[in-house]
Formats: C-alpha cells, structure tokens, sequence
C-alpha cells in the first residue's frame, strides 16, 4: 500500500522539478528577422520569408525621401509633405497576411531639418525626427519596432568625429589596452544622438505602448568604437535615453564562439557579446532607465565566394551556413531579443564589377546552404 | 550504496572530460578554415573589421597564437574583461562611478581622459551572467544531478513485483 504511494509522490517530485527547469529552457523564443526586397519585378517576397519561418521584417526608411519638404503638421501622416514609399504599404500588408511583424529603420535627415548640412547630420531638433516617426507609427499602426538610425558609429551614416582608425588597437599608444574616452565633440555627437533616442521613445510610447524602441545600433567597429559610443550616449541629465532593445550588428572574421578572447580592444564581434552586452548594460541599463532592456542584433551575415565591397573578407557557401546556426545558438542561449540576417538575396553587382554576396539565395536563385540552416532555425 | 556509487562515477567522469573540453578557450587564433581575408584598401570597404592577423600585430606578437588568459587580458579595454575574469579579479576598485551617473563624461565639455570605467565585477553587470561557460557547466551539472537522481528514485521505487 505504501509503495504505489510513494511511486506517485516521488513522480510528483520529477514533474514539479522538471517544471522548474523548464522556464531556462522555454522563455520565449528569440526573433528570427531577416533583411530583403518586400518584392521582386511586382511579386512579394512574403511568401519565402514565410518558408524561413521570418517573424520579424526589417526594413530601411529614408526620412529624407518620405518627407522632402518640411510638413506643416509633421506628426499627420496625412501632410502632403509625405510621400509614404509604395513599399512600405505593401510589406505591412503582406505582413498582416503572413504574420511577419515589420521593423523600420529611419534614418538620413532631410534638408529642411538641418539646415542642408547633408543626410548624415542629425535634425537641428530631435522631436523633428521624432515627430516623423510618430506620422509613421500613425500611419502604420500595426509596426511597433522602431530602430533608431542605423550604424550611427560610422561617419558615412551619421555625424561622428571618426577616431584615428586604429587607436583603439593596442599599439597605438595603449599599451595597456586601455580605451582613448571620447573628447568633447564626439560625446556631444553621442549626446546628440542619445536625445533622438530618447524624443522618439517618448513619442513613440505615448501612441502604443507596444510600440518597441531600439537604440544605440552599433556595430563591430566604426569611425568610432561601439564601447565608448554606449557608454558617452546619454542625455545631458547623465541619464541614457530610454529604450527597449539595444541594436547591434556583430560583423566579423571569426566564427561566433563565446570562448573566443576579445579580438580587438574597443570591437565587439558575435564572439565578443560577452564582453560587450555587461558594458552596454552597465550604462544604458542604470539610474531607474531600461531595467528589460534586451540585446537584438539587427544585422548578421557572412560575405560567401568572392572578395566582397562591403567587408574585408569572405567565406565559403557551408561555412556561412555554419555561422548562421552558430550566431542562433549564441542567440537562444543569451536569450537575445532577436537574429536578424542580412539578407536574402546577394546583392546586385556593381557597376565596377564589385559584389557583396551576402543573401541566402544566390544571383542564379540557387539556395545556399545557409538558406536551410536559417529555415531550421528553432 | 557504494555500488551504486561506483556506477555514478563513470558517467559523472566522463561527464566532466567533455564539460572540460567542451569549455577549453578556443586557444587558435589563426583565421579560421573556409574564411579569405581579401587584401586591397580596408577603406574601399564598408567596414573596417580586424581579424586575428591584425590582432596578433597589435599585441605585439609576432608569433603563436595567444592564450585566453594570459597575454589576452590586455587587449580587453579598462574596465572590460570576460565575465570569469571580472569575478576573479574585479572589486570595483577601480570604478570611476560611472554606476551612479557622477562620471566625468556626464559633463560634455570634459577634457578627454583615458576611460576607466568600473569593472564589470560590480553587482549591475554581474547579475544577468551572461558567461556560457558558467552556463554550460550549470546545465550540465543539473543534468547529470537530475539524471542520477531520477535513476536512484527508479530505481528505489522498483519492487520485486516488477
């Protein structure tokens, strides 16, 4: 009479502990999210990011294209200042009937918000940066992932001071590895960048509390490093501007592997997020601001077959394949916000001739093997 | 009892080799088989990214592969270091105070200084641990735990009716 008794309370005992162990193992899955056209010669690209399992799009808007002329009423996306792209209208449409949430990521000033001082200067006001991404959120109600420029550590893309390239190698006068902080400029160039951050958050948050907004954007290295941008990045309170997720694209030589050391003082690649996630928190995660924030790396691939325009290097069709179930094991085992590839298709050769073959999918539409490794993502 | 021991052993063993080896620091730095450096400009490139080559110039050495641990612990920045280092070493001693927003950079016309940032040995970086090998050796340690555990129950629980 005892021992059945016995037999159910200790198979009680392994439910109960199996249960516990399962939220390490079952937190919500990380994001699979992709880069790529929403459509080719007029036929949407939906349905293949359906086939990869994709449920989270991203896509690039140039504030400069959509809002040419200043609107007299910015936060309408009914101004007829906006030009809203055909492309957008159809990725939220087709995004609805596949169940594939839409990123936008805006970026690229206009003329009339900066005084002409060209697409990479940020707005002479943050809340004119702000107020075109509420027109937006408005217009679009269904995107809640808002990205916040992108790569701002890279002069092409945003008004940085660009640190002598190498000095933050070891080299070059820091013998002790130590990082050169950012002079005066270049952390008015971070503060600058903190407060459209934080105006868009405010915006944004105020229409939708769903609404997801994702700051910092850094990548592996930049005309300056993405260590001293995270930690000069904040309001003039001293206080980091609020935000949801933190970007950054991990781009690098090195297979994603957390056992690797650090490659490089100041560069954060897929092997470094261990050392580079515990700084962003440190001062973007403090003072009562962003207590949830969540690491989402927006932008990952590897360049296959060719020397590429776009990074110093190149990798076999398998091993790309490998990276990309590498970076997703790093991924679920972080508990990042999400792995975004970029992207789908190699890109166009260029009129020099140079290419960046960067898709899942090649010129000739042959899948490479990284198309089923990211379609296996689980 | 110590049969039982005994039989724990050989899996608990072989457990920890591959834990051990699965843990090693990946001590090659030498670029990775199936990855071309393209030579040319970085310049005429979008990124500018470093690779082992480049690493091993800047440290200085000209020869083997560094070795996690030893000459790799100065090419973390100040302040930054793994997450196993930053518990064996860091007391926050040298922590600047960024954790409380005093800093010097909260002043934008700062001169520049060296960054000396706190160790991530304080208490906001250390909670989230985000060590895979501390991780690693956790799960597995659970699971060699859970596995034991739930053999000895079974095995207790099964009666000469069975």
């Amino acid at each position: 009479m005892i021992r059945p008794a016995l037999r159910r309370v200790a198979l009680a005992a392994l439910a109960v502990f199996t249960l516990a162990l399962a939220p390490a193992t079952a937190s919500a899955a990380p994001k699979k999210s992709i880069w790529g056209p929403v459509a080719v010669d007029g036929v949407s690209q939906f349905p293949i990011y359906d086939d990869l399992g994709v449920n989270l799009f991203q896509l690039h808007v140039d504030w400069r294209s959509v809002a040419p002329t200043q609107p007299a009423n910015p936060t309408d996306p009914a101004d007829p200042a906006y030009r809203w792209p055909a492309d957008l209208d159809l990725a939220t449409a087709e995004g609805i009937r596949f169940g594939i949430d839409v990123l936008v990521l805006a970026m690229r000033t206009p003329p009339w918000a900066n005084g002409d001082k060209g697409p990479q200067v940020p707005p002479t006001d943050p809340q004119a940066y702000a107020q075109f991404l509420q027109a937006l959120a408005t217009r679009y109600p269904t995107i809640h992932h808002f990205m916040v420029w992108g790569e701002p550590i890279r002069a092409t893309n945003y008004a940085v001071t660009a640190t002598e390239q190498r000095n933050y190698y070891v080299k070059k006068g820091n013998a002790k590895g130590t990082l050169k902080a950012f002079n005066a400029r270049q952390r008015r160039e971070a503060q600058g960048y903190a407060q459209l951050v934080d105006a868009s958050y405010g915006r944004l948050k105020a229409l939708s509390a769903a609404n997801l907004i994702i700051g910092g954007n850094t990548t592996t290295s930049g005309s300056v490093d993405p260590f001293n941008w995270t930690r000069f990045m904040r309001l003039r309170s001293g206080k980091p501007p609020r935000m949801d997720l933190f970007g950054h694209n991990p781009f690098g030589t090195r297979g994603p592997d957390l056992r690797k050391p650090q490659l490089l003082v100041g560069t954060a690649d897929f092997s470094d997020l261990d050392v580079f996630w515990p700084w962003v928190r440190k001062y973007q995660s403090r003072v009562g601001r962003n207590s949830k924030l969540k690491l989402f790396v927006s932008e990952y691939t590897a360049p296959t077959d060719v020397a590429s325009f776009e990074f110093p290097y190149h990798v076999t069709r398998p091993l790309q394949a490998t990276w990309l179930r590498d970076a997703w094991t790093i991924t679920k085992q972080q508990k990042l916000y999400g792995l975004g590839w970029i992207g789908l298709y190699d890109l166009p050769v260029r009129a020099d001739g140079q290419e960046s073959r960067t898709g899942l999918i090649d010129a000739k539409g042959v899948r490479k093997p990284a198309y089923a490794a990211y379609k296996s993502l689980r | 009892m110590a049969a039982f021991s005994h039989r724990l052993l050989a899996p608990v063993l072989l457990g920890a080799a591959l834990l051990l080896t699965a843990s090693a620091p990946a001590g090659a730095l030498a670029q990775e088989e199936g990855v071309t450096l393209d030579p040319g400009d970085p310049a005429a490139k979008e990124y500018s990214l470093p690779h082992a080559e480049a690493r091993r110039e800047a440290s200085g050495s000209a020869g083997a592969p560094t070795q996690q641990g030893s000459a790799d612990a100065e090419l973390f920045g100040e302040g930054v270091s793994k997450d196993g280092e930053a518990k064996a070493s860091g007391d926050g001693s040298s922590a600047s105070g960024a954790a409380d927003g005093t800093d010097a950079s909260a002043n934008p016309d700062a001169s520049a200084t060296t960054a000396s940032a706190p160790a991530p040995g304080d208490d906001e970086v250390e909670a989230g641990g985000f060590s895979s090998t501390t991780v690693l050796l956790g799960g597995a340690a659970l699971a060699l735990l859970a596995a034991a555990g739930g053999g000895f129950t079974l095995r207790a629980l099964r009666g000469p009716d069975q």
